[in-house]
């Protein structure tokens, strides 16, 4: 044990002091005479990456061959440099990170990586903000690295570094330096005309928080006129209440501050009495299943029950996955969940925007074809139902359209029942997909901005109102 | 009493709507799998405890001790200025025959097989990939363990064989056997080498030898008993596997119809009894509402 | 039952009914669990029954017990035709008539909002439904079932293959009778909101003369005019 550790030691002061001469020191030749020759396990002991011993005895053997410059690879006849640059390694922030704990199968023979380092066992992945979910399918060093070269692997469906330059010249990947992620040209990486990528053409911004009507998003505002939405939103939500409030609350007619008052009052005496059990059945039944609905007609229920339902599962599958992503980062459900590619998440998006669309088209078709007496088609719910059918429909479009540019793999795609039979249809016309794409996001992204700054106007406000009503209502009974 | 029963019944339904969440798998792709056990280093603590932990590392690799201690080592071991030595599979360029030293008799089994015909003829599997396999290919040399017993060598032997033959580990996993022995671990079920022989890997084309390997266990067995399919693949099939292919097109083509009708049936009694509740629930409402 | 009833099933169909429902949850049971045997819960299963062979042995037993149970059945029907000169054709009788299909398109318009409830008589077409269900479905189960218990028998005269294709229908029966009984035949026989929480009339065998009224018109009515059969 004692020779192993000398050796360590040996090898920890080498890199720490003279980094340099690592590359004159000529690795696997027998020992000088004198030494005592290397047994079988000096070498081929396993190191212990949880040591300090183990992680220099690692980047020791490791920096044998790739500490020199004559480390190279050949690729289609070039010689590819694979030396680690000492210099900004020993600045990096992986300094002290033994090298198989990032390329963990590279330690074989024959000696080659299948999987790349593995960031993602330490790191964890980006939620939906600011990257938004197809960078799932983006390397981290197609953005980490400094080499400005990215390409599509068709195979895989992953964007990965380029080995050769625009040139056709081979480049060296070796750079440990992260990349400066602070410039704003990094994303023209992908998103220019013309990219390799299979990025779309402009840089869009990400989700913000009124997409979790349908989406996973972040608690940001995403882009100014997402929250411009937003701030309509909410002063139509508050001007609703204090209309609301003009009118007495609990027998009180006095001041704003004693209505709140006796609101209050009530409230809390409401929760922790037995009429908490009426207003949970109320919003068991009456709300969430609309019960009251289905006592007026069951086509009615049908209806609403494809819009109501299906968004109010989008909005859970939403919350649902911020909350997996908060909590466990880097676990499989969280990476899974927000990748839109994945069987579960494809299926699920595409079965409730199906459903969705659905209900939309019926009550168009009630509203505008039909007309029965007791349907009163009013210009407010036509605003709504528009903007509704166009978020939808501009969203299945967005999203074969993704499928298109980023090139998603067709045993992948299939699971996007709807999209992607859609992007085949696609496919065939003569468009520039990764142009039109930001377009196609912004009439989706606009509509359901406009849906939701509309929502506590319109007739859409019953969503706030009815369970209110409701609840109010048992309670007066 | 009544009360009871209602209660009952209620869990019962979740129990159902649970089951029913379950055979749902959900839809994924395997990933790849992780490298092979070809590392550079060795874990002494597996070592020692796998069926080879009292042997020193000469006595498999006496070559490069001897090379270490004298001549240089640059001849016998990977070199820094050599880039093919670190392409080249340590695997595949062993000696092997050093193993037949203890083991001759699995040697020779393999030197009969297909396997090694395959290897001698120098011919790739028609994968064009992954050329046929050597000893060190299905058995860890390190860390392999002795006595095992029936159910984990035939469960390793799925996961092995499946490497290289994808399609037929997936079929055997949804046969009978596979489903017995593989899943729930009974030992008298047949595993991959109860059928194709150990180490000499028969692929049963002809009837008679199909035959033959039922009879181990199904001593009744015919040649036309031994027409049953249990890889139901396409994979893999030669232009001399006609009468296969076109009984594997017949059961797929069954096993498509009858998922069509099924989905049919159920699919409009699913749709029936879901209205007809909603109308009864509209029903029972409008009366309670009077 | 101090309401006024009529008998509906006989001693005999009632203890058959609660045999083939046991026998067939037995079945599924331990079919399945072999089917999807690499997942959690059916090794939790399996272990339970004593493995592959437990589970092999308890699904020969229920198979047996379900089959004697439909074969009894049957017995009775050629005792009760031959022996005792019984009609089995009757209206009020289980074998499928032209009326079911009418009934059947006139209860899906009234679920539609369309016209009233038909007028069923003694068995409606979804109870013909469940029974002929269990009928066709017990025999094919049985008869592939056979294929797989002694395949080296049946191989004497058909081909090998001929037990994959046994195993596909056994297979996709089994998923249709899983998804039939232990879920349509619940719901509607017991668990839809008109007779929620469950119908105990197969266990009791009588049905009281109010629900025959609203829910079997056709057959009061008849009852009414003398002519509908009471048991």
């Amino acid at each position: 044990m004692g020779k192993l550790g000398f050796i360590a030691a040996l090898c920890a002061v080498a890199l720490l002091l003279a980094a340099p001469a690592l590359a004159s020191n000529v690795a696997m030749q027998p020992a000088p005479a004198g030494e005592p020759a290397r047994t079988c396990l000096d070498c081929h002991h396993l190191p212990n990456l949880e040591s300090n011993e183990g992680i220099v005895a690692n980047q020791a053997l490791c920096l044998e061959c790739h500490g020199q410059a004559a480390c190279t690879r050949e690729v289609k006849g070039q010689k590819v440099p694979l030396q680690v640059d000492l210099k900004s390694f020993g600045t990096s922030r992986h300094r002290w990170v033994a090298c198989l704990s990032c390329h963990d199968d590279v330690a074989r023979s024959p000696h080659k990586s299948v999987r790349g380092a593995q960031c993602l066992s330490c790191h964890p992945g980006h939620g939906e903000y600011p990257l938004g979910d197809p960078h799932s399918s983006v390397a981290c060093s197609a953005c980490h690295n400094k080499s400005p070269f990215v390409t599509l692997d068709k195979k895989s469906g992953q964007v990965k570094l380029a080995r050769f330059n625009s040139d056709k010249q081979p480049i060296g990947l070796t750079d440990h330096g992260p990349m400066d992620l602070d410039d704003d040209q990094l994303c023209l990486r992908c998103h220019t005309a013309g990219n390799q990528a299979g990025a779309p053409n402009a840089v869009l911004p990400g989700k913000g928080v009124i997409c979790f009507l349908c989406h996973s998003a972040s608690f940001s505002i995403g882009s100014w006129w997402f929250g411009l939405a937003l701030l309509v939103f909410l002063v139509g939500l508050v001007a609703g209440g204090l209309f609301y409030m003009k009118g007495s609350v609990a027998g009180q007619s006095g001041s704003l501050h004693e209505k709140i008052a006796a609101g209050g009052e009530n409230l809390w005496r409401a929760t922790f009495s037995r009429r908490l059990w009426e207003t949970l059945k109320v919003l068991w039944f009456d709300v969430l299943w609309q019960r009251r609905l289905l006592k007026e007609s069951v086509q009615r229920w049908f209806m609403h029950s494809l819009i109501y339902l299906a968004l109010l599962a989008k909005l859970g599958l939403g919350l649902f996955t911020w909350l997996i992503y908060e909590w466990w980062p880097a676990s499989d459900l969280a990476l899974a969940l927000l990748n839109k590619n994945n069987g579960f998440v494809a299926v699920a998006n595409d079965l409730l925007g199906l459903l969705i669309l659905i209900g939309v088209l019926l009550a168009v078709l009630q509203r505008w074809v039909v007309k029965p007496d007791h349907v009163v088609a009013e210009w407010q719910d036509n605003i709504a139902l528009i903007l509704l059918g166009l978020m939808l429909l501009s969203g299945f479009v967005a999203e074969a359209a993704r499928i298109i540019i980023s090139q998603v793999p067709a045993d992948m795609a299939v699971y996007s029942f709807v999209a992607y039979p859609l992007s085949r249809l696609m496919a065939g016309m003569n468009i520039d997909w990764p142009g039109v794409y930001a377009w196609l996001w912004y009439i989706h992204g606009l509509s359901a901005a406009l849906f939701v700054a509309y929502l506590p106007f319109g007739k859409m406000r019953h969503m706030f109102t009815a369970p209110l009503s409701l609840i109010i209502n048992r309670k007066l009974q | 009493m009544r009360f009871g029963t209602r209660h009952h019944l209620k869990r019962l339904n979740l129990a159902l709507l649970l089951s029913l969440a379950l055979f749902w798998a959900g839809p994924g792709w395997a990933e790849a799998p992780p490298a092979g056990e070809a590392s550079w280093f060795i874990d002494m603590q597996r070592f020692a405890a796998g069926a080879h932990g009292k042997l020193s590392c000469a006595e498999c690799h006496p070559a490069q001790e001897k090379a270490n201690t004298s001549g240089p080592l640059a001849k016998r071991h990977p070199d820094a200025q050599d880039a093919k030595y670190l392409t080249a599979s340590a695997l595949r360029g062993y000696d092997y025959g050093q193993c037949k030293r203890c083991h001759r008799v699995a040697w020779e089994r393999y030197n009969q097989g297909v396997h090694a015909a395959a290897l001698k003829k120098g011919d790739l599997t028609k994968s064009g990939k992954q050329p046929a396999p050597v000893c060190a290919n299905c058995h860890d040399p390190h860390y392999g363990k002795a006595r095992r017993d029936r159910v984990e060598l035939g469960r390793q032997q799925t996961v092995i064989c499946g490497a290289c033959h994808p399609a037929q580990a997936a079929t055997y996993l949804e046969d009978y056997h596979g489903q017995a022995g593989d899943k729930l671990g009974w030992d008298q079920s047949a595993f991959c080498s109860d059928c194709h022989g150990a180490h000499d890997c028969r692929s049963l084309q002809k009837p008679q030898q199909a035959a033959k390997a039922c009879q181990r266990c199904h001593p009744a067995a015919t040649p036309r008993f031994a027409q049953y399919v249990v890889h139901p693949t396409t994979v893999d099939l030669g232009p001399e596997d006609a009468a296969k292919r076109q009984r594997v097109y017949l059961i797929w083509a069954l096993g498509a119809v009858l998922s069509v009708f099924a989905a049919c049936v159920v699919g409009f009694l699913y749709g029936h009894s879901f209205l007809w509740i909603l109308r009864e629930l509209q029903h029972k409402l409008r009366r309670h509402g009077k | 039952m101090s309401a006024p009833s009529l008998q509906r099933f006989s001693v005999l169909s009632r203890v058959l009914h609660i045999v083939v429902a046991l026998g067939f949850f037995g079945l599924g049971l331990t079919g399945f669990t072999l089917y999807f045997g690499g997942t959690w819960w059916a090794q939790a299963i399996a272990w339970c029954l004593g493995g592959a062979p437990g589970l092999a042995w308890l699904h020969r037993a229920c198979a047996i017990m379900t089959y004697a149970a439909v074969m009894i059945h049957l017995a009775w029907l050629a005792y009760y035709k031959l022996a005792l000169k019984g009609r089995l054709t009757s209206k009020d009788g289980m074998l499928p008539r032209a009326q079911d299909v009418k009934d059947l398109v006139r209860h899906m318009g009234w679920m539609l909002g369309k016209g009233e409830l038909p007028q069923f008589r003694r068995f409606t077409y979804w109870e013909k439904m469940d029974y002929w269900a269990v009928v066709i479905g017990i025999n094919t189960m049985g008869l592939t079932g056979l294929v797989l218990w002694f395949p080296e028998w049946f191989s004497g005269f058909m081909p090998g293959y001929f037990i994959n294709l046994a195993l596909i229908i056994h297979l996709v029966e089994a998923v249709i009778a899983v998804a039939i009984k232990f879920v349509i035949h619940l719901v509607v026989a017991h668990l839809r909101p008109q007779v929620w929480p469950a119908d105990q009339g197969i266990f009791h065998g009588r049905m009281s003369h109010e629900r025959i009224k609203t829910e079997h018109p056709g057959h009061w009515q008849a009852l009414q005019e003398g002519e509908g059969e009471g048991s």
